[in-house]
């Protein structure tokens, strides 16, 4: 079953500017993915540069989930997104782009992410939220665009949620009801 | 009978047989303000369209006064309204020209404007910078028809993004399809997306579904054909 996957941004009169998700599946695998481009550029012009990666990105996965392989689907994926005409991404090209993935099938899943500064999954067990990775850890310290396909962190217990806060966000989770809120969802 | 009591029944005389009443109340102002915010707003005011109306040029000099009498501006204006009959809307107008950034003119304008409160403070102050901040403050009020209708009419996204911020999503999405048709590069689109989020797919739908006017389409096909269902109805917008 997919999980869902978000990005928080930064605290602001509209929160969700310059923010995209996808959502897309088939009868084997999954991608979930969220992020933030070109926040900076305001809300208007950061509407069609979200929209741009919004759609290359699920036009990769979609082309790619025939391989069945979460590895060449998120590879996929980033060879698209690295593609992307600066220009069409808002008034700093694509550098300040958060973009966290997630690909899973029955196997686990496989998280690929740039621009974050965390990454957090809530536990099946507890129901709390625990860093997927340390602080320093590589998929945390790319930023923007990527000039190749990045790696990422295969998870074979995975959680039921997964959070990642946007570079220009301090690597803290707020609690509960605020953290719902600021994703725009009822609970989480 | 008192002095108090001879004014009233001369200025109801003046009143019945139709001659203007402003020098009497222009000389209570200065000599008896206490007399004359009696016959306006005491136990038993005099009341009416015409003495509401013959009030209005008064009302600097009443509001100096008026705190000697341990009443707030607000409740002076309450009271005066619920008296002015047919004068109501103009008194209100007045209040605003004096008062717009005051938050206390949200209650007299549901009091004189009912289901279309706001409607006519929002109009004054739409080039000021606390216009949305007005418009965030009627739709928690529950004042949607005004929002809609300044929407509309000023093909502004304040009153849209007032509405979906507060919750009344429905009422939102007809205030943007109205704000479009008046204005298709107003921004309503992105600002929806921006506060929403981006999974805007069904709103977008539902809000394209309530604009009449197909020339809207063109000015936003760009905006919509990353969303399908919205993508969809472009196109039956574009049929009609």
């Amino acid at each position: 079953m997919a999980i869902p996957v978000y990005m928080l941004g930064k605290e602001s009169k509209y929160p969700f500017t310059g923010a995209f998700q996808v959502k897309e599946s088939n009868s084997r695998c999954w991608i979930r993915a969220s992020g933030f481009v070109a926040v900076s550029s305001g809300v208007r012009s950061a509407y069609l540069p979200a929209r741009r990666v919004s759609a290359v990105v699920s036009k990769a996965a979609i082309a790619a989930f025939s391989e069945y392989d979460r590895y060449v689907i998120l590879e996929s994926i980033w060879e698209e997104v690295i593609q992307l005409s600066p220009t069409s991404l808002g008034k700093k090209g694509g550098t300040d782009l958060s973009l966290v993935i997630a690909v899973g099938d029955s196997k686990g899943i496989n998280i690929a992410a740039t621009g974050i500064s965390g990454v957090w999954g809530k536990s099946a067990m507890t129901k709390s939220w625990l860093p997927m990775v340390p602080a320093k850890h590589p998929l945390l310290q790319t930023t923007g665009i990527p000039t190749t396909p990045l790696g990422s962190l295969h998870v074979s217990r995975p959680p039921t949620k997964i959070v990642a806060t946007a570079r220009s966000v301090s690597p803290v989770l707020p609690k509960s009801r605020e953290l719902a809120a600021r994703l725009g969802v009822e609970r989480i | 009978m008192n002095q108090k009591q001879k004014v009233r029944e001369i200025i109801q005389e003046r009143l019945r047989i139709g001659k203007p009443i402003d020098n009497i109340l222009l000389s209570l102002a200065e000599r008896a303000p206490s007399t004359l915010i009696d016959i306006a707003i005491g136990l038993n005011p005099i009341g009416g369209e015409k003495i509401t109306l013959a009030l209005i040029p008064l009302l600097e000099q009443i509001e100096e006064r008026i705190g000697n009498f341990q009443i707030t501006e607000l409740q002076f204006y309450q009271r005066l309204a619920d008296n002015s009959e047919g004068a109501a809307s103009e008194l209100l107008e007045e209040i605003i020209a004096r008062h717009y950034q005051q938050e206390w003119l949200i209650d007299i304008s549901q009091q004189v404007e009912g289901l279309m409160a706001g409607y006519l403070h929002l109009s004054y102050i739409k080039d000021e910078d606390f216009f949305e901040e007005f418009c965030c403050k009627y739709a928690q009020k529950g004042m949607r028809r005004s929002l809609v209708s300044l929407a509309s009419e000023l093909g502004r996204i304040e009153p849209v993004l007032a509405l979906l911020t507060d919750g009344n999503v429905e009422v939102g999405l007809e205030a943007a399809a109205l704000a479009l048709e008046s204005n298709p590069r107003c921004g309503v689109i992105e600002h929806m997306a921006a506060i929403l989020g981006p999974d805007i797919d069904l709103q977008l739908s539902s809000m394209i579904k309530k604009i009449q006017d197909p020339g809207v389409a063109k000015h936003i096909a760009e905006l919509v054909h990353w969303y399908p269902r919205a993508k969809k109805s472009l196109q039956d917008l574009k049929r009609r």
